[in-house]
């Protein structure tokens, strides 16, 4: 038999007035005031009581009415859910919602996020995961939904703990439901399976403020988030992708640079290849101020050292330097150990210079090595330090890796609320 | 917009002060260099030298 709906009636139990906000297919409506489940499809007939239940908290009360995605909606009902699962209790509230012109659907409050889920006619393939299938998969699993896939998040049974207003279905605190959870790129998929019923339900994620605000939520009862919903996807600002890119540009130009740096310097004097017992004196003359002069000893030291001492005289034969250097080098069959070349560099001012080199030791001190018997002398000019380019390529290098940072630890937290684990 | 100009100039700058370094041979030269100039204060040409002769 049905029955007319009223916009507002008396309880059949109690006898309190009750507003009738959910259109013509509510099934039942559970009484505010003393907890009677009413039949309000047979005159509020009386089907079952609920007594002593707690109020969830929630900043969303029946009657509130706002506007999702532009749509209106009134929450007609609540419904406050459990979930147990190794000692850990979760919690959340549903409520029931419902437009005119676009019927019914669910707004959650959960870990202070806002949720809107739609419940859908089709089915999932495949039309869902067993528990068993998902303890036993070696990969994350995943369900195709209306041309979408899906990847698995959590799943786990649950249980109603509250029930109040309108509801387009039955509802009961004895029923416990099974449910899987899985993340697509903007939607959530809920598969429940409740008895010999199986939903399915899209899950998304409202802009949060704008909905508080359209419900008039007051400010003071907004839920305050914790952590990251898994459908908060990660909003780069243009100005840190615009930052991105400059960095990792002027990383690769400054390698650029340094490459084509390094190396360079123009060889302005160099001596003969002369015996290891013969001084070499080697002029000179530096003529542009602020580069780095460089002095390159070379001999033929092999599993063996050589010791030169050098002396810098200006033009005037007043002595500008003096310094002490070792060239020894080592090889065995597959290492190698120090160089046949050893470099001094210094700053010196334009001018002209002689430079006097002499070989004070040359001792072997390794199996099958030869004494030094040569060496040369070879004078540059123009050396660049191309230590500065490595270290700024390296510091914007790691400035734009760090921009692509905040996407990493986003999504890491966007997955932290799954009970899958690889291992 | 006055954001971006003002990174790109920074790091514009930044890659010129490189290389400037560089080329001018900032910090390049050797450290066991002993300057025997007459009035050197010292130190000389080494970063870390032993002084004057």
């Amino acid at each position: 038999m049905s029955t007319a709906r009223a916009s507002s009636f008396n309880c059949t139990e109690c006898g309190a007035g009750l507003d009738a906000l959910g259109g013509g297919r509510v099934r039942v409506h559970i009484c505010s005031y003393c907890g009677a489940e009413l039949d309000a499809q047979d005159d509020y007939k009386v089907l079952a009581k609920y007594r002593d239940l707690e109020r969830p908290a929630s900043p969303f009360s029946i009657g509130m009415t706002g506007e999702l995605w532009g749509v209106g909606f009134t929450v007609i009902g609540t419904m406050a859910w459990v979930e147990f699962h190794n000692g850990k209790r979760w919690e959340w509230v549903n409520h029931q919602l419902y437009s005119p012109t676009h019927g019914y659907a669910w707004l959650t409050v959960e870990d202070g996020f806002v949720t809107y889920a739609r419940k859908q006619r089709m089915a999932s393939s495949p039309t869902s995961l067993s528990e068993s299938f998902i303890e036993n998969a070696e990969r994350r699993p995943s369900v195709s939904f209306g041309g979408q896939s899906f990847r698995y998040y959590s799943s786990g049974r649950i249980k109603p703990t509250f029930i109040e207003g309108e509801f387009n279905y039955r509802p009961s605190l004895d029923e416990s439901a099974r449910y899987v959870s899985l993340l697509g790129h903007h939607q959530m998929l809920d598969i429940i399976e409740s008895g010999q019923e199986r939903e399915y339900e899209l899950v998304s994620l409202p802009d949060q403020a704008a909905t508080l605000a359209s419900f008039d939520v007051p400010a003071g009862r907004w839920p305050k988030p914790r952590g990251v919903h898994p459908l908060q996807v990660y909003h780069q600002s243009p100005f840190a992708t615009f930052a991105r890119t400059v960095f990792f540009v002027a990383s690769a130009v400054t390698l650029l640079i340094g490459l084509m740096l390094s190396g360079s310097g123009q060889t302005i004097s160099q001596s003969e290849t002369v015996g290891i017992s013969r001084d070499v004196t080697l002029p000179f003359e530096i003529t542009n101020a602020g580069r780095l002069t460089e002095i390159e000893i070379w001999a033929n030291a092999y599993n063996s050292w050589a010791w030169f001492e050098a002396e810098l005289l200006d033009g005037e034969g007043e002595p500008v330097a003096e310094f002490e250097r070792g060239v020894e080098y080592y090889k065995g069959s597959d290492w190698s150990e120090g160089s046949q070349r050893v470099r001094t560099r210094l700053h010196l001012p334009p001018g002209t210079y002689e430079l006097s080199i002499n070989n004070t030791q040359a001792v072997v001190d390794w199996a099958g090595g030869t004494e030094a018997t040569r060496y040369q002398i070879t004078v540059s000019h123009g050396v660049n330090t191309t230590f500065w380019l490595w270290i700024t390529a390296v510091v914007f290098g790691v400035l734009g890796l760090a921009q692509m940072v905040g996407p990493v630890v986003h999504n890491t937290r966007r997955m932290a609320g799954s009970d899958w684990s690889d291992d | 917009m006055v954001a971006r100009v003002v990174l790109v100039v920074l790091v514009a700058a930044m890659v010129g002060a490189a290389s400037y370094a560089a080329m001018r041979g900032v910090w390049g030269e050797s450290s066991s260099v002993i300057s025997t100039r007459a009035g050197s204060p010292g130190g000389g040409y080494g970063v870390g030298g032993r002084g004057v002769k």
